[in-house]
């Protein structure tokens, strides 16, 4: 009996130290005397994106011996969450590429530093829309990762050829070219209709193009109606999988493009360096055509895509200034032109974007033409972007799984974002 | 016994209904291994196998260098979280049994109401309660959050068991000399051996399988449990089925380890919930 | 029935410890027994109340704390902007209004009662002819029980991503069955249909709450009597009869505090949802739960969050009081406790 006691005795007290131990272990100092880990978080997963960040992360902690940087990883349709959380909670990493309608709402949080005033800083040289996204109260919070993005029409051309179908400019075109591509395996179109961002994003250029205000006050009127009703004809006809509900834009239904299984998709040109790995490459596996427009004469409009870095407060000031000088430091034309080209990204400065065009394949030319043009979305909205977008993914959602009407659908989005819009 | 029971044609049509039940509770766990050792083309063929197809171990390979510190840490967490439970719950059942303490019957009633209590209601405010606390993304904080599933639970279960416990055995101990605290874990808590064995099971498994508070007190930066994990890659590589079936493998191994060593306990533990109700 | 009577063995050893024990005692207390009384109690109060300390000071932190915040939160204007700070400008009632006058939040409570009254209906029916067909002994039945409490083992998200593999639109195994026996001909859109996702999300639900609903009707039919079962029989009582009218009286309490606790588990459903279809496609699926966290954690509306979270809290607790009542022999003991 005693015996027994005490060997119960033991296991508890066996518990408890593993406990302690824990809670020692999870008190781990961010930054010794020498030594200094800074955390950086971003949702890069294609095979260029990482290759490029990682040599870059290597080269810099080359040049500044005990510095370590730790990625970590967070899906895109966990990232503004996780952001969210982490300020809340005063944990965010010292770096953050924050997806660029997102930057208003971080900077909000009051857990990220002004970049205007550090040493080095500056607006010199790059696209306005591309550097205002981080412009609040004359202060700057932030720098483009690899520069800018947008989306357009990428095709599989020997599936097209072999259906003979010319890439569609219209929406007819598209509806029709997408049908005759449909076969038992694989779908016409890969669209994306997950419930977060990129599914207002992708269909932006078909609502903007079509008419569609910029801040969605005309989202229930023609032209979003006979933009979501185009996406729905999509997905009656067949000719896009209704799983395209669960589909991120990357990897999801890219990886159904790559597979075969889709043989147009709605995507940007981060997509390039994985198609080039997959043995895609342009002119004889793919081409790439401006996102159609319902009626000739209509010119598409792409919103404004990228990523921005911002530092966040932890770690204090010799933290900050050491991601700022990583950041800085991808702000040279030279590293520039390396991140845009592994990214599949634009750069951000005017005068290197000319050079990358002189450098740079004709799959560009679309991207190129309209990125300079391309609609930042969180333009007169701010903060009140990320909530539009819900309504609007919300709606997309529910026209195409059919619980609502494309109508009825739009309305209920109508009245979410009027509200948004006044408070 | 009846007429009914010796019937030997009934008996084996009982067995097959009961194998037709096993079937489709089986079937889902036996999907996930197929599914585990399946090569990514073959998932994204668009045919589901009901046997391996051209069976491949990266799934394995691929899962465990990914996953296998959040295995590590769902292990400290569950290990934690039974640990908290027993050293709040076996005293506090004890007491709340042997000793004629004034606020026993509120505390049994909040106990009671504890349990239905949903844990969302509690992750939104301890999220924010733990930031004040310091508590947010660390082991502490997870495991106590951990431990609302399984505290009030243990308490419960424990008490019920401690009433059956004579009381003589405690006064004997007490004419001996022994302190309360003596009586307590040299006599009561030796012979309350399989209940809290099976506490602790419970605490474990909750441990193990939450996943409302990983996703909610958690933000990243090394403490992640498989329960994330498989979550995180659900959403980063949707079609990438097979490490995620991997994932579920290994997210499965404390249930089957459990059903093995601790059966008794489990189906005890899941009465004995009920009845002290 | 109580805990001890499940676990034969458990209770034997303490009766002739005791026993022995008690042998000892009388002679060696005797005289003392008078003068140290008062001390001796006081000095039990205190221990009682230590070995009580830990639980009221996790209780008050881990419970009570956060649901008197989540209210304090419910009645605050908050945003990202107020998201460091201990509290937010005082609201009013405008989150519970927002509540009510939000098309998603009030289908998400609607979902709520839906799914757990299909969810309870399905695991009691489906359980009680498991726990009916385990009392029959039959080859096999040994290994049958303890092989059906697997579902309830899972961890909840495992189970979820497990059904969203199984019912997905193309290559699930679930359509892949229907085709190849020729129910079906076209794959059927499980989860990305808004009219078929509550109900694939309820025969998952319903999967994993089988075995709690058979293992504790099981433990209830194994206490009924067998004179009883005899004499119904002799009475000319059919099958149906007999179970109608003798068996489920007789195991009436536990039914309905397994209804209770299944109850209590149904509404918390979070897991198997974020998993299966995270509260998609276009919040079809979303219940109180689900959307609360999309209020809270996706949105950054705590404030709005909290008052959908006190409104899951009223409702759960309305069984409280039932709970209460179905527990009384429990809280009755209390009372009765040894000195």
């Amino acid at each position: 009996m005693k015996l027994l006691t005490k060997t119960r005795h033991r296991g508890l007290a066996a518990l408890a130290a593993a406990a302690v131990a824990v809670t020692g272990l999870s008190q781990v100092t961010a930054f010794g005397a020498t030594k200094i880990t800074l955390t950086e978080e971003d949702y890069f997963n294609t095979p260029g994106q990482l290759s490029a960040l990682a040599a870059y992360t290597k080269q810099f902690e080359a040049a500044h011996p005990g510095v370590t940087i730790t990625r970590q990883y967070v899906p895109f349709a966990n990232l503004d969450t996780k952001l969210l959380t982490q300020a809340t909670g005063n944990v965010l990493p010292n770096l953050l590429a924050v997806d660029n309608p997102f930057v208003s709402t971080m900077i909000s949080t009051g857990q990220v530093v002004p970049l205007s005033g550090m040493k080095g800083f500056s607006t010199k040289g790059y696209y306005p829309a591309v550097i205002n996204e981080g412009l609040s109260n004359g202060k700057y919070y932030s720098y483009p990762v690899a520069g800018a993005n947008s989306v357009a029409l990428i095709y599989n051309i020997p599936m097209l050829k072999a259906a003979h179908v010319a890439p569609p400019k219209t929406w007819a075109q598209l509806v029709s070219a997408a049908k005759a591509l449909t076969t038992s395996t694989r779908y016409g179109i890969a669209l994306t209709c997950e419930a977060a961002e990129d599914t207002t994003w992708q269909w932006e250029p078909f609502f903007w193009g079509n008419g569609g205000k910029g801040n969605f006050s005309n989202i229930a009127s023609a032209p979003g109606v006979q933009a979501l009703s185009l996406w729905k004809q999509l997905v009656t006809d067949g000719s896009a999988s209704k799983a395209c509900l669960n589909w991120s834009q990357t990897p999801a239904a890219s990886s159904q493009y790559i597979a075969g299984k889709a043989a147009m998709m709605v995507n940007g040109p981060w997509n390039f360096p994985t198609l080039n790995l997959n043995h895609m490459y342009y002119g004889k596996q793919f081409g790439v055509v401006p996102v159609p427009v319902r009626v000739p004469g209509q010119k598409s409009i792409v919103p404004l895509g990228g990523e921005d870095w911002m530092i966040s407060k932890s770690g204090g000031s010799a933290a900050q200034q050491l991601a700022f000088d990583y950041i800085q430091g991808m702000q040279t034309p030279a590293q520039e032109l390396t991140l845009a080209k592994a990214f599949g990204y634009l750069p951000g400065k005017v005068a290197v974007a000319q050079t990358y065009l002189k450098q740079v394949g004709p799959e560009w030319k679309v991207f190129i033409d309209q990125t300079l043009y391309a609609r930042p979305r969180t333009l007169g909205l701010g903060v009140k972007y990320p909530k539009i977008s819900q309504a609007v993914w919300t709606a997309i959602q529910s026209a195409l799984s059919g619980q609502q009407s494309v109508k009825g659908a739009l309305s209920t989005a109508q009245s979410q974002i009027n509200t948004i819009l006044k408070g | 016994m009846t007429r009914l029971d010796s019937s030997r044609s009934l008996r084996w049509l009982c067995t097959l209904a009961a194998a037709l039940a096993l079937v489709v509770v089986l079937f889902p766990v036996y999907a996930v291994i197929v599914g585990s050792f399946e090569s990514t083309q073959t998932l994204f063929s668009g045919t589901f196998y009901w046997l391996p197809h051209a069976a491949t171990l990266a799934n394995y390979s691929t899962v465990i260098q990914a996953q296998s510190g959040h295995v590590l840490t769902s292990l400290i967490v569950a290990l934690g979280t039974a640990a908290l439970a027993l050293i709040v719950a076996v005293p506090a059942a004890y007491a709340l049994s042997k000793y004629r303490l004034r606020v026993t019957v509120v505390l049994v009633s909040s106990l009671l109401i504890c349990q239905i209590v949903p844990s969302i209601v509690l992750a939104t405010s301890l999220f924010i309660v733990f930031h004040w606390t310091h508590l947010v993304n660390s082991y502490p904080g997870l495991i106590i959050a951990d431990g609302t599933y399984a505290i009030p639970f243990a308490i419960l279960v424990l008490r019920a068991f401690f009433f059956s416990l004579p009381n003589e055995v405690m006064q004997a101990a007490r004419v001996d000399g022994a302190s309360e605290w003596q009586t307590f874990y040299r006599i009561v808590v030796p012979l309350a051996r399989s209940a809290v064995i099976t506490v602790a099971v419970f605490a474990f498994l909750n441990g193990w399988g939450d996943f409302i508070f990983a996703l909610t007190i958690l933000s990243g930066s090394g403490i992640e449990p498989i329960t994330l994990g498989i979550y995180t890659y659900l959403g980063n590589y949707s079609t990438d089925w097979g490490a995620v079936m991997a994932s579920a493998a290994f997210a499965m191994v404390p249930a089957g380890v459990m059903l093995v060593l601790a059966q008794r306990y489990i189906a005890s533990g899941l009465t004995a919930g009920s009845v002290v109700g | 029935m109580s805990y001890a009577d499940m676990k034969p063995g458990a209770g034997a050893p303490a009766h002739t410890i005791s026993a022995t024990r008690q042998g000892s005692t009388s002679h060696k207390t005797g005289g003392t027994q008078k003068t140290g009384h008062l001390t001796a109690w006081r000095r039990r109060q205190l221990a009682g109340w230590l070995f009580l300390a830990p639980a009221i000071a996790y209780i008050l932190f881990a419970f009570a704390l956060p649901i008197v915040y989540n209210v304090m939160l419910s009645f605050e204007l908050t945003s990202p902007a107020t998201i460091g700070h201990f509290t937010a400008p005082f609201a009013g009632l405008a989150n519970y209004r927002f509540i009510l006058n939000d098309p998603t939040s009030t289908t998400a409570i609607i979902h709520t009662f839906e799914f757990t009254a299909g969810s309870l209906a399905g695991q009691f029916i489906i359980g009680f002819a498991l726990a009916l067909l385990f009392t029959v002994r039959f080859p096999g039945r040994t290994v049958g029980r303890s092989l059906v409490i697997i579902p309830w083992l899972l961890p909840l998200i495992v189970t979820g991503v497990i059904f969203k593999f199984l019912f997905q639109l193309e290559g699930g195994a679930v359509n892949q069955l229907l085709i190849d026996i020729g129910i079906a001909h076209h794959p059927i859109d499980w989860l990305d249909n808004p009219h078929l996702a509550l109900w694939t999300i309820l025969i998952a639900n319903i999967w994993l709450g089988v075995p709690f609903f058979t293992l504790l009707l099981y433990s209830a039919l194994q206490d009924v009597p067998v004179e009883v079962k005899e004499a119904a029989l002799m009475d000319g009582a059919g099958p149906w009869q007999r179970l109608r009218l003798v068996i489920v009286p007789i195991i009436m309490p536990v039914i309905e505090i397994t209804f209770l606790l299944g109850f209590v588990f149904t509404v918390k459903v979070f897991d198997l949802v974020i998993g299966l279809t995270g509260g998609g496609p276009a919040n079809a699926t979303q219940l109180i739960t689900t959307w609360s966290y999309n209020l809270s954690f996706q949105q950054f509306s705590f404030g709005e969050g909290a008052a959908l979270n006190n409104i899951l809290l009223v409702l759960a607790l309305i069984c409280a009081p039932l709970y209460l009542l179905l527990s009384r022999d429990s809280l009755r003991r209390s009372s009765g406790a040894a000195r």
